[in-house]
């Protein structure tokens, strides 16, 4: 499994290359109103609006340095099943995440150590801990990355229309 | 004499109206006529009065005691011879009784009837107890009344008593032995016995009676030899009767006899003040009371003045009687004796202040109708001193204090004249006084008012001389800096054209080390692009490299190659960056300093430019200041020249003003001498008024 690393206040972490949809240098994004400030806003791509989250809000509670490393992953999932299927379905919903230092794609079979996933209520998103060349690598799981709520809230018509 | 003294004062008895001025008051002796006449007439009334009496009364309180002594020792005297005599006349009595031929018998027969009788003695003897009367008893019997005598003793010449007529001795009792041995009786007998010769002895209390008895002892003899002795008991009533026979010692006079016991004097005979005191009352030797019985028991003789038993104050004349062995003192009350040497005193000082106090009113009067018509003069001169001119004095006698008040009145009268006309004159002359002194303190004004102004113009001119010579010597030294600012001046100018083109050579050379500067940094810039350029290149290669990573893993087997080539692509475009990212942080920072010089040397050449300019400037006020100092410096001479001549016109102007209040001022002090002349005149003028004032008439 390729992992593409990044880094969120100083701390290394991964996600699941197959999930990105494409890596793209930082692009301006339209600011949504009274949305969390993790959210940073909606923009244009390939012709649909997806939004723009901030990891380094959602992760660490600060904001995230503009550099050319600085780049948006186009990520894909589908929001109530937890391992997507190979073909995209139509309910699969997409976002743009922002990190810094999205430079880099490493293998997780190189990894010396693994450390099962943490179960905490509020942090869902928080995945399993690999060790890699020296280097401590938290995976994140995008499904959870936003709460319920919010996620609900940006797409409420594939909510709904998976609900029942 | 000198009781005159002790008198009120006579100058408060004659002063009646106010005190007297001082003149008067300057005499020791008493300062009124009526003072010194009362002190005189005292002095001559009653020094020979004092004199006299002094000497009468001692005449006669000499005469009066002499009297009493003589009295005292004249009793005295009488009582002792004759009691002396009684006592001689018992002695015969006893030498005539044992001379009688029954006594001499009787007592051979008694002492055989004695022996005979053996133990029954004293019943045998007693002659109560006999049947018949012996013949000694009745003769024995019969003498003893008949001379008074209360006991008859018959005694042998070996002591035993063989005869009594009573128990107070008992019968057959011996005076050598017993309790008799000491007596006054076995004295007598002994001394009878052995001088041949009568004796009386003292009194002395025997037997059971209590009676004292003195007894008169007489040797019996039978063919010239001593048989015997005959005592005869004396009682003391006889002799107690003569020393109670008072005559000649008034109220209070006594006789006290006494006789010595050891070292007490025993009171032998009772007391006009203490009747039962004979035989009781004891006096000891050497004690105060008493002590001319003292004296008389002691055997002295003598008269004077003592305490006696009682502690009276007593006169007495003592003696001693030598057949009792007694002591007499013949006394009377001081007090009683002396009555007449007192009242004698009394009646004198009584006498000498009836004296005195006559003598005293006498001189009152006498004073008072001489010192009267004086007192008024007096008045009336003090009445006139003290202004009063309407004094009128009322001449009552035509004697010489009569003249003396008529001369006074004629004075007060011409006085009263005289003093209305000079109150007139002075009223005049105070009027015009004050008017000339009320003209010249106008003219003092008006002087003093020209003075004040003179003396204001000269210290305005001084202000003036001296303001323009400060202004002569400021103006001096004015222009003397100002030609030291001229040369001052001129040399800096020639110093700032040096400096001048030294700075004009550094801007230039600071332009085209700027403009050097600029071009390196312009190349830096380009450097910079170049380095971004490279960087972006290096990032676009990168992502394209993990796109294609994607892209590959989504390809799966196939993709494989391909993720290896995107790999080695991707660490290509790292080291381009790294590379590009030390050469643009290289360049910037170059370029930071380039810039940092650039606009410092920017900054140099300004300053540079603005110095210049600001050379230029001063170089040009210089140059002006020069020319102008020059110029001032010219008019600054005729400046000073000109009030060089006006301080000395303002000092020309200020000496004449000077005289001129010197003028006036000599003229304003002799206005003021003249002013202060009015004044005293007036003073004076007022004095005169005042005093004259004084006088009412």
């Amino acid at each position: 499994m390729q992992l593409l690393t990044f880094t969120v206040a100083g701390q290394t972490y991964a996600i699941a290359s197959r999930t990105v949809i494409e890596v793209l240098p930082l692009v301006p994004a339209r600011p949504i109103p009274l949305m969390p400030d993790y959210v940073k806003g909606i923009f244009t791509y390939r012709g649909h609006l997806v939004p723009l989250i901030d990891l380094g809000r959602r992760l660490a509670a600060k904001p995230l340095a503009e550099r050319l490393s600085t780049r948006v992953m186009v990520v894909e999932f589908d929001p109530v099943h937890r391992s997507p299927s190979s073909e995209p379905p139509s309910a699969c919903v997409r976002l743009g995440l922002v990190a810094e230092n999205v430079i880099s794609i490493c293998s997780a079979l190189d990894a010396d150590a693994s450390f099962p996933a943490m179960e905490l209520p509020d942090a869902l998103f928080l995945g399993k801990l690999l060790r890699i060349r020296g280097q401590t690598i938290q995976l994140l799981v995008i499904e959870h990355i936003l709460p319920p709520a919010i996620l609900r809230g940006l797409f409420p018509a594939t909510a709904e229309a998976k609900s029942p | 004499m000198t009781q005159s003294f002790g008198l009120p004062t006579p100058s408060a008895l004659a002063q009646q109206s106010t005190a007297p001025p001082p003149a008067f008051n300057d005499a020791s002796m008493p300062r009124s006529i009526a003072g010194r006449l009362l002190f005189w007439f005292l002095v001559i009334a009653l020094i020979p009065c004092a004199i006299l009496t002094a000497i009468t009364a001692r005449i006669a309180s000499t005469a009066l005691e002499n009297s009493v002594r003589n009295n005292l020792i004249q009793i005295a005297a009488a009582k002792a011879t004759e009691l002396e005599a009684y006592a001689q006349e018992r002695l015969r009595d006893g030498t005539a009784l044992s001379r009688s031929p029954s006594v001499i018998n009787a007592i051979p027969e008694l002492s055989a009837t004695l022996e005979q009788s053996g133990v029954s003695l004293p019943n045998a003897l007693r002659a109560s107890s006999l049947s018949e009367p012996r013949p000694i008893d009745t003769f024995l019997s019969y003498a003893a009344k008949a001379f008074g005598y209360s006991t008859v003793l018959l005694i042998e010449n070996s002591g035993r008593v063989v005869f009594s007529l009573d128990d107070s001795v008992p019968l057959g009792a011996s005076l050598l032995s017993g309790t008799l041995a000491t007596s006054e009786l076995a004295i007598g007998f002994d001394r009878s016995r052995t001088l041949l010769q009568s004796e009386l002895s003292t009194f002395q209390t025997y037997g059971k009676s209590g009676q004292p008895l003195a007894f008169v002892t007489t040797p019996i003899f039978l063919n010239g030899k001593v048989i015997g002795v005959l005592a005869m008991g004396l009682g003391p009533n006889r002799i107690w009767k003569v020393l109670s026979d008072l005559s000649g010692l008034g109220d209070t006079g006594e006789v006290i006899t006494g006789e010595r016991m050891g070292d007490n004097v025993l009171v032998t005979a009772p007391l006009r003040h203490a009747p039962d005191a004979a035989f009781r009352m004891l006096i000891p030797l050497g004690s105060a009371v008493g002590s001319t019985i003292q004296k008389a028991a002691s055997g002295q003789r003598g008269y004077g003045t003592a305490s006696d038993y009682r502690n009276q104050e007593v006169v007495a004349a003592w003696c001693y009687l030598p057949s009792y062995r007694w002591g007499m003192n013949v006394k009377q009350d001081a007090t009683e004796a002396f009555a007449l040497v007192r009242f004698q005193r009394m009646a004198i000082i009584a006498l000498s202040l009836a004296t005195i106090i006559g003598v005293t009113l006498a001189a009152l009067i006498v004073a008072r109708t001489i010192s009267n018509p004086i007192r008024t003069a007096v008045a009336v001169a003090r009445q006139v001193a003290s202004g009063d001119l309407r004094a009128n004095v009322g001449i009552t006698s035509d004697d010489e204090t009569g003249a003396l008040l008529t001369a006074i009145q004629t004075m007060t009268n011409d006085l009263r004249g005289l003093i209305g006309r000079i109150q007139k004159s002075s009223v005049a002359l105070i009027s015009t006084a004050t008017a000339i002194q009320a003209t010249s303190s106008e003219q003092q004004q008006v002087i003093a008012d020209y003075g004040a102004s003179t003396s204001q113009a000269v210290a305005a001119v001084k202000q003036i001389s001296v303001t323009s010579q400060e202004l002569v010597r400021t103006m001096t030294e004015v222009n003397d800096m100002a030609a030291h600012t001229g040369a001052m001046a001129a040399e800096g100018r020639g110093n700032l054209s040096g400096m001048d083109g030294t700075m004009r050579q550094l801007a230039t050379s600071t332009s085209s080390f700027g403009a050097k500067l600029a071009t390196i940094s312009e190349r830096a810039a380009n450097i910079n692009l170049a380095v971004t350029t490279i960087t972006k290149v290096a990032d676009q290669t990168n992502l394209l490299s993990i796109n294609a990573a994607i892209e590959a893993e989504k390809a799966g087997e196939y993709g494989l190659g391909f993720l290896v080539v995107a790999r080695e692509i991707r660490r290509l475009a790292d080291q381009t960056a790294v590379a590009s990212l030390d050469i643009e942080r290289m360049v910037k920072e170059m370029q930071y300093s380039v810039s940092a010089g650039v606009m410092e040397m920017d900054k140099f050449a300004e300053q540079v430019r603005v110095g210049v300019q600001e050379i230029g400037d001063v170089s040009g006020k210089l140059s002006e200041i020069i020319s102008g100092v020059q110029g001032i410096s010219g008019r600054f001479g005729q400046v000073t020249e000109g009030m060089r001549a006006q301080s000395q016109g303002a000092e020309q102007i200020r000496e004449a003003m000077i005289r001129l209040a010197d003028g006036a001022a000599r003229t304003a002090s002799s206005l003021n001498d003249f002013n202060s002349a009015t004044i005293h005149l007036r003073g004076a003028v007022g004095d005169l008024k005042e005093e004259v004032s004084r006088f009412t008439t």
